[in-house]
C-alpha cells in the first residue's frame, strides 16, 4: 500500500520527519518497506523559462533554446514542436536522472550544437503518456523553483507492507488513525457537506438485496447533471503520488475515496441501469458477464452479482461491467458503496483470477459502519468537481446490521502472555486510543471491550493483548534470559541423521541437496507410482521424486560438464510414492513417504592419492562403502542378493540389500539407458538405502567379549571352481566345515585364465584359525585345512590349487 | 719422505673430498686416508726413517694432514646424511602425501547443524515430520481459515484437493502437540515448498527451522530472551536485535526479529538494502486457536513458536549471492565447506 506523507496530514498533525514516522509505523507492525521522496526523484528538476528559441543550424526538426533556471541561462537542444519563447517549462539540469527511464542528463553535443540540460515532457516526468511535446506550466510558475516543490509539494510516499489482518490500514485515514494512536493525537476526518436537491433518492433508486449473507449492506446515491472531465490537479497529483493513473473526474473520485477511507466504490452510468433498480443476487451456474476489462466471465452460483432490473451490471466487489461503465457522455451517476462478505469476494476473485484494489479490500474486510459516509464523501467530491444535482438522501439497504464486538477482557492476561506487567491505566489508555471502548464488567478483574467495526481482526482477548503490546512497544518487553524448563522422561527415538552424515564426512563424501520436484521422466526407472503436483511451476517439476538417484545424476552431469570428474556424493532426502514401499510411512491418505540415503561414486578413486592416480572406481568400491556403512550401524544381519531389476531399471546388475527378507535398498552400476538420458559418459556406481534400516540396530546393547589370549594363525588357500559357484558359497562352506576353530575367512584374489581353463576361476582366501584355550599346533592346523579342502571339493566341486 | 710430500697429500685430500658425492665415495675416501693401512698412517710410519731434526716439523705437518682429512670427512659425512634425508634413497619428503578425500556437509546442513546445536544446548529436542501434508495440519489447525487472505502469504503446491507439499515446518508442531501433552520444547528442522518463481533470491523449496515451547508460564518475554540468546550465540555476541509486530495466523501476538547486519555492522550495505538490519525470523505466542485445535487448554498453558529460513541465513553467512547455487551442488563450492 502506497501512502502519501502529505495526504496523511489532512487527518493527523505530524511534526516528525518522514523517516521518524516510518520507523515508528514499522515498530507498530506497519512495515514501511520503502520510502521515496519527490525531492530525491526530481532532484535537479526546476521550473525554467524559455528565453529564446532558434532553429538548429544543422537539423530541421530541432531547435536551440535558451532556458533560464532561475540562476543562469543554459543553451539546450529541444526536439519538441510546441516549445516557444516565454514558456514556463520543467528544466532538467545536467546531473539529473530522468524518472521514467533512469537516463542521466549530461552535457552533450547534438549535431554540432552544445546542449546542457533538457526540457521535459509529461512522459519523462512520469506525469502521463504524452511525449510528443514538452510540458508547459502555467504562467505563474517561478523560474528556479524545484519541480518537486512546484508540482508535488515535496511529498514522500511510503510503501507499507500491510499484513492480511490489517484491512483498516489500506487507506490514508487508516494509517493516520494508527499514527494518531501512537502519538496520542486527534484524528480529523473529512467534514462532508452536500447540497442536495428536493428530489428524494428513493424516487430514483430501489435496492433489493436477495442474499444478505453475501451482501449485508448496500448504499446507493444518485447525482444528476454531471459533466465528465478531468479531475483537478491536486487530485491527479495525489493519485499519481500513490501510483494510480487519473482517468476522469468521477472515476478518480471513487479511487480517491477508496484510498482515503479504504472503502471501494463503484460508479455506474445511472442512465444505463434498467428500471432504476439494483438487485444483489447470486449468479446462476454458467451465467456469462462481460467485465470492464472487456473479458467475458463465466460465473457460478457462488458468485455474487449486482444487477439492474434486467441484467448483471457488476461482479460484486470485484469489477464492474462494460455495460454500465462511466463514459464521456455520462450525465447521471449512481454511486455504490457496499459491504460484501469477505469470503465471498475472495472466492469469486480467486475463481475468476481477478484481483483488484476493490476485491483486495473487500476480502480483507472493509468497515461496515462507514459505508454511507464513503458514499457521501464521493458524492460531495463529484458535485464539487463536476457540478451536478444530488438526489436527497441515500438508499441504505442494511438488512443485517453488523454490531461492534463486545469482548470480555481480563487485564491480568497481559502479564500472563507477555511476561511484563503493564499498569491498568496504561492498558486502558492504549485501548481508548485504538478506538476500543472499555466498559466495566460485573465480573471482578474483567472489562468489556467494544471494538470498532473497522478492526475485524480483533475478536478475542488475545487480540486485545496483541494490540496493547503493539502500541506499548515490543522493545519495552524485557528479553528474559532465564527459563524454567520442565524435564520429561519420554522415550525419544534417536535421530541417526547426524551419525550418518558424520560417517560420510569421514569417508570423504560431499553432501548434495536436490529438488524433490522432478520431471516425470525421471520417475520412469523405479517402477514406483509417482506423486504428481497439481500446479507445477514448470514441466521440470511435475513429479515428486521416487528415488534420489536421478537427481544425483543430474548433479553428476552438471559437475562433469564443469570439469569435476571424480565424485563421491551422498544425499539424505525424502522420496514419495502413491504405493507403499519398504520403509515408507503413510501420514496422509494415498501418499507414501520415506527417507533414503543415496551414494554415488564415479571417476578416479582418489585424485589426492598419487599412488592410486589412475585407479577408477569400480563395483567393489561401492560395495565396500555399503558394507562399511552397514558395519558402522551394526547391520551384520543384512543379506546381499541379486536385485530384481524387472521393475527398477536404475541399476544394471544390481545387488539388493535385504533385511528379514525385505528389500531395503540396492546398489550397482547405473544403467546405460539412464546414463544416456542424463548425457553421462563414464561409469557411475550408485546405491540407495532406506535410512530406517540404519536405525534398526543403531542402539543395540553391546556386551564385552573377551579378547582372545592366543594369537591367531593364518593360512592361504586357492580353489579352482566353476564360474557358477559364488564366492559367498565358498565362504559359507569354509566357515561351516572349519568351525569352530576357523574364526575368519577373507577374500584376497580372483584369477581367470589359461592356466586353469575356461569356465573356471581361481579364488584365493585367507583363513584365520584361533582357539580360545591354547596355541594351535601344526597337526591341528593341518587337520582343519584338510577338512575344509575336502568339504569344498565335495560341496562345491572345488579343487585346491597347489 | 719429505715435508713437501706431506703438504702435497693435504692438497690431495682436499681435492679428493671435493669429488665425494655418495656414501660409497666417502667410504672410498675413508679407506684411502683414514684407516690403519691408509696413506696417512703409512706416512706416520715413515717418521721413523726421517732425521731427528726433521721429525718435529714432519710430525706437526702429519698431524695437520690427519686433522684436515678427518675434519673434511666428518663434514662431508654430515652433509651426505643431511642430503640423504632429502633426496637419497628415493625418499623426497617434499612430495605430497597420499591424502584421503575430505568429506563435507552441504552448507544448508551445516547452518542447520549449528542452529540445532545451540537450541539443543538450550533444552530443545529435535522432531521431524512428513513433507506431504494435508490442509488440516498445514493450514486449518494453524488457524488459517479457508477462503482467508492469510493463505496468500504462502503459495502452495497442491497434490489434490487437500494434500499438499508443506509450506512451512509448522505442521510438525501440530503433530507433536496432538501426540503428546505439555511440556513441549522442540525444534523442527526440515524442507518446505513454496510456489514462488525461481530467481537468485528465491527457490521453490528451502529449509526451515521451527521451534515450539508450550508449558505453564511461558511468556513473550521468555521468547524474546530465548531468541536473543540464540542470535548472540549464532551471529556473535555483539549482534543487536529488534522485535517488531507482524502477523502470522498461528501466533498472537506475532513478531519479526531483525538483527543488525553482520556484513556491514549495521552501517547499511547492498545485502541489508542499506537499512543496517536483516530479517531473520518470525515468531510469536502460539494462538489459542491452535492450542484448542490440538486439544490443549489455553487457560492452562501458553506457548511460543518461531521459525527461520535456513538457506537464506546460510547464504548470508557464507556470502553466496545466488540461492540456486546451493542446489547446483558443484563440488568446487561444496569442497569450500569442509
Ligand atoms: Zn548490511
Amino acid at each position: 500500500m502506497n501512502i502519501s506523507f502529505n495526504w496523511l496530514q489532512d487527518y493527523v498533525t505530524i511534526h516528525e520527519s518522514p523517516h521518524e514516522i516510518a520507523e515508528r509505523l514499522t515498530m507498530a507492525g506497519l512495515e514501511v518497506e520503502a520510502i521515496r521522496s519527490t525531492e530525491e526523484i526530481y532532484s535537479n528538476f526546476v521550473v525554467g523559462k524559455v528565453r529564446d528559441v532558434r532553429q538548429h543550424p544543422n537539423a530541421d526538426r530541432l531547435t536551440v533554446c535558451d532556458v533560464n533556471d532561475g540562476k543562469q541561462t543554459h543553451t539546450v537542444v529541444c526536439g519538441a514542436s510546441n516549445v516557444a519563447k516565454e514558456q514556463k517549462i520543467v528544466f532538467a539540469r545536467v546531473g539529473s536522472v530522468v524518472p521514467v527511464n533512469g537516463m542521466h542528463v549530461k552535457e552533450v553535443e547534438i549535431r554540432g550544437q552544445k546542449s546542457a540540460g533538457m526540457i521535459c515532457s509529461e512522459y519523462e516526468l512520469e506525469l502521463g503518456d504524452d511525449h510528443d511535446g514538452i510540458l508547459v506550466l502555467s504562467d505563474d510558475a517561478k523560474p528556479g523553483m524545484q519541480f518537486s516543490e512546484y508540482y508535488w509539494e515535496n511529498d514522500v510516499v511510503f510503501e507499507i507492507g500491510i499484513t492480511p489482518n490489517r484491512p483498516d490500514c489500506l487507506s490514508h485515514i487508516g494509517v493516520a488513525r494508527d499514527i494518531a494512536a501512537l502519538y496520542k493525537r486527534p484524528l480529523r476526518t473529512p467534514k462532508i457537506k452536500i447540497s442536495e436537491s428536493n428530489k428524494p433518492v428513493k424516487s430514483a433508486l430501489t435496492i433489493d438485496i436477495k442474499d444478505e449473507e453475501h451482501c449485508p449492506r448496500y448504499v446507493g446515491r444518485v447525482i444528476d447533471g454531471v459533466e465528465i472531465g478531468e479531475s483537478p490537479g491536486w487530485m491527479q497529483r495525489r493519485l499519481r503520488m500513490i501510483g494510480l493513473r487519473p482517468i476522469n473526474a468521477v472515476v478518480d473520485v471513487t479511487n480517491y475515496v477508496m484510498m482515503e477511507y479504504g472503502q471501494p466504490l463503484h460508479a455506474f452510468d445511472y442512465n444505463l441501469i434498467q428500471n432504476n433498480k439494483i438487485v444483489v443476487r447470486l449468479a446462476k451456474d454458467g451465467e456469462k458477464f462481460v467485465t470492464l476489462d472487456e473479458k467475458e466471465r463465466t460465473l457460478t452460483k457462488r458468485n455474487l452479482l449486482i444487477c439492474d432490473a434486467k441484467q448483471p451490471v457488476a461482479v460484486a466487489g470485484v469489477m464492474g461491467g462494460l455495460n454500465s461503465e462511466i463514459h464521456n457522455e455520462t450525465t447521471s451517476v449512481l454511486i455504490e458503496s457496499a459491504y460484501f462478505a469477505p469470503a465471498s469476494v475472495r472466492h469469486t476473485s480467486k475463481q475468476l483470477g481477478l484481483v483488484t484494489e476493490s476485491s483486495y479490500r473487500f476480502e480483507r474486510g472493509v468497515d461496515p459502519s462507514r459505508t454511507a459516509e464513503a458514499a457521501d464523501r464521493a458524492v460531495q467530491l463529484i458535485q464539487q468537481l463536476t457540478g451536478g444535482t444530488v438526489y436527497r438522501g441515500r438508499v441504505d439497504a442494511y438488512p443485517k446490521k453488523i454490531k461492534p464486538l463486545n469482548i470480555p477482557f481480563r487485564s491480568k492476561q497481559v502479564e500472563r502472555v507477555l511476561g511484563v506487567s503493564i499498569p491498568a491505566t496504561t492498558i486502558k489508555s492504549i485501548l481508548k486510543r485504538l478506538g476500543v471502548e472499555v466498559r466495566d464488567s460485573r465480573k471482578k478483574g474483567e472489562w468489556r471491550c467494544v471494538v470498532p467495526t473497522y478492526r475485524p481482526d480483533i475478536e478475542r482477548e488475545i487480540d486485545l493483548v496483541e494490540e496493547i503490546v503493539r502500541i506499548y512497544g515490543y522493545d519495552n518487553v524485557p528479553a528474559q534470559e532465564t527459563a524454567a524448563i520442565r524435564f520429561t522422561a519420554d522415550d525419544v527415538r534417536p535421530e541417526i541423521h547426524d551419525q550418518v552424515r558424520e560417517w560420510f564426512v569421514g569417508a570423504g563424501f560431499n553432501e548434495i541437496v536436490c529438488n524433490s520436484m522432478v520431471p516425470g521422466n525421471w520417475n520412469m526407472y523405479t517402477g514406483r507410482s509417482a506423486v504428481t503436483v497439481n500446479n507445477p511451476q514448470n514441466q521440470d517439476m511435475t513429479d515428486l521424486r521416487t528415488s534420489l538417484i536421478p537427481g544425483m545424476l543430474h548433479v553428476v552431469n552438471h559437475n562433469i560438464n564443469r570439469g569435476n570428474h571424480s565424485l563421491r556424493l551422498y544425499e539424505i532426502g525424502h522420496i514419495f510414492s502413491r504405493d507403499p514401499f519398504p520403509g515408507s510411512k503413510n501420514y496422509i491418505q494415498n501418499y507414501h513417504e520415506g527417507e533414503s540415503i543415496a551414494i554415488m561414486l564415479t571417476g578416479t578413486r582418489n585424485p589426492d592419492d598419487w599412488s592410486l592416480k589412475d585407479a577408477q572406481f569400480d563395483f567393489y568400491d561401492l560395495k565396500g562403502e555399503v558394507e562399511s556403512l552397514a558395519a558402522k550401524f551394526n547391520l551384520d544381519k543384512i543379506e546381499y542378493n541379486i536385485y530384481n531389476t524387472s521393475s527398477n531399471t536404475l541399476i544394471d546388475e544390481a545387488v539388493g540389500i535385504e533385511f528379514k527378507g525385505v528389500s531395503r535398498g540396492y546398489f550397482g552400476k547405473v544403467s546405460k539407458e539412464l546414463l544416456k538420458s542424463f548425457d553421462i559418459q563414464p561409469d557411475i556406481y550408485a546405491a540407495e538405502i532406506d535410512i530406517e534400516l540404519l536405525s534398526e540396530f543403531y542402539r543395540i546393547e553391546k556386551k564385552f567379549e573377551d579378547v582372545p589370549k592366543y594369537p591367531p594363525v593364518h593360512r592361504d588357500l586357492a580353489f579352482i571352481l566353476d564360474e557358477s559357484v559364488l564366492y559367498r558359497d565358498l565362504d559359507r562352506v569354509i566357515r561351516e566345515y572349519g568351525a569352530p576353530l576357523v574364526s575368519g575367512v577373507s577374500f584376497f584374489d580372483i584369477y581367470r585364465g589359461d592356466k586353469i581353463g575356461s569356465g573356471k576361476k581361481s579364488i584365493a582366501v585367507s583363513l584365520e584359525m584361533l582357539s580360545k584355550e591354547k596355541t594351535l599346533t601344526q597337526p591341528e592346523i593341518e587337520e582343519i585345512l584338510t577338512r575344509v579342502v575336502k568339504a569344498v571339493e565335495k560341496k562345491l566341486g572345488g579343487v585346491l590349487r597347489s | 719422505m719429505d715435508i713437501n710430500s706431506v703438504y702435497e697429500t693435504i692438497e690431495n685430500v682436499k681435492s679428493d673430498i671435493q669429488s665425494v658425492s655418495t656414501k660409497d665415495d666417502l667410504e672410498e675416501f675413508r679407506l684411502k686416508y683414514l684407516v690403519r693401512r691408509g696413506i696417512i698412517q703409512q706416512m706416520f710410519e715413515g717418521i721413523k726413517s726421517a732425521s731427528p731434526e726433521e721429525r718435529p716439523q714432519l710430525g706437526k705437518a702429519l698431524n695437520e694432514l690427519r686433522q684436515t682429512a678427518q675434519t673434511l670427512f666428518d663434514e662431508k659425512k654430515r652433509e651426505l646424511e643431511q642430503s640423504r634425508t632429502l633426496t637419497a634413497d628415493k625418499l623426497d619428503l617434499t612430495i605430497p602425501g597420499r591424502r584421503r578425500p575430505i568429506g563435507t556437509k552441504h552448507p544448508v546442513t551445516q547452518a542447520l547443524d549449528d542452529m540445532t546445536t545451540i537450541f539443543k544446548s538450550m533444552g530443545f529436542a529435535v522432531a521431524l515430520g512428513p513433507e506431504i501434508e494435508d490442509d488440516f495440519h498445514n493450514f486449518e489447525a494453524l488457524n488459517f481459515p479457508a477462503d482467508h487472505p492469510a493463505r496468500d502469504m504462502q503459495d502452495t503446491f497442491f497434490l489434490d484437493e487437500t494434500a499438499l507439499l508443506r509450506t512451512h515446518t509448522s505442521p510438525v508442531q501440530v503433530r507433536i502437540m496432538m501426540n503428546q501433552k505439555p511440556p513441549i520444547r522442540h525444534i523442527m528442522p526440515g524442507r518446505v515448498y513454496r510456489n514462488e518463481a525461481i530467481s537468485a533470491r528465491s527457490y521453490c523449496m528451502f529449509h526451515q527451522l521451527e521451534g515450539l515451547a508450550v508449558d505453564e508460564n511461558i511468556t513473550f518475554a521468555e521468547l524474546k530472551g530465548t531468541l536473543a540468546t540464540f542470535a548472540k550465540k549464532f551471529f556473535g555476541s555483539g549482534v543487536k536485535y529488534v522485535f517488531r509486530p507482524s502477523f502470522f495466523p498461528f501466533t498472537e501476538p506475532s513478531a519479526e526479529m531483525d538483527i543488525s547486519c553482520f556484513l556491514c555492522n549495521g552501517k547499511g550495505c547492498r545485502v541489508c538494502k542499506q537499512t543496517g538490519w536483516l530479517e531473520i525470523l518470525g515468531c510469536g505466542m502460539v494462538d489459542p486457536n491452535v492450542l484448542k485445535a490440538v486439544g490443549y487448554d489455553p487457560e492452562k498453558v501458553t506457548g511460543y513458536a518461531f521459525g527461520m529460513g535456513v538457506d537464506r541465513t546460510a547464504l548470508l553467512l557464507y556470502g553466496i549471492d545466488d540461492i540456486r547455487m546451493l542446489y547446483e551442488n558443484d563440488v568446487r563450492l561444496l569442497n569450500q565447506f569442509s
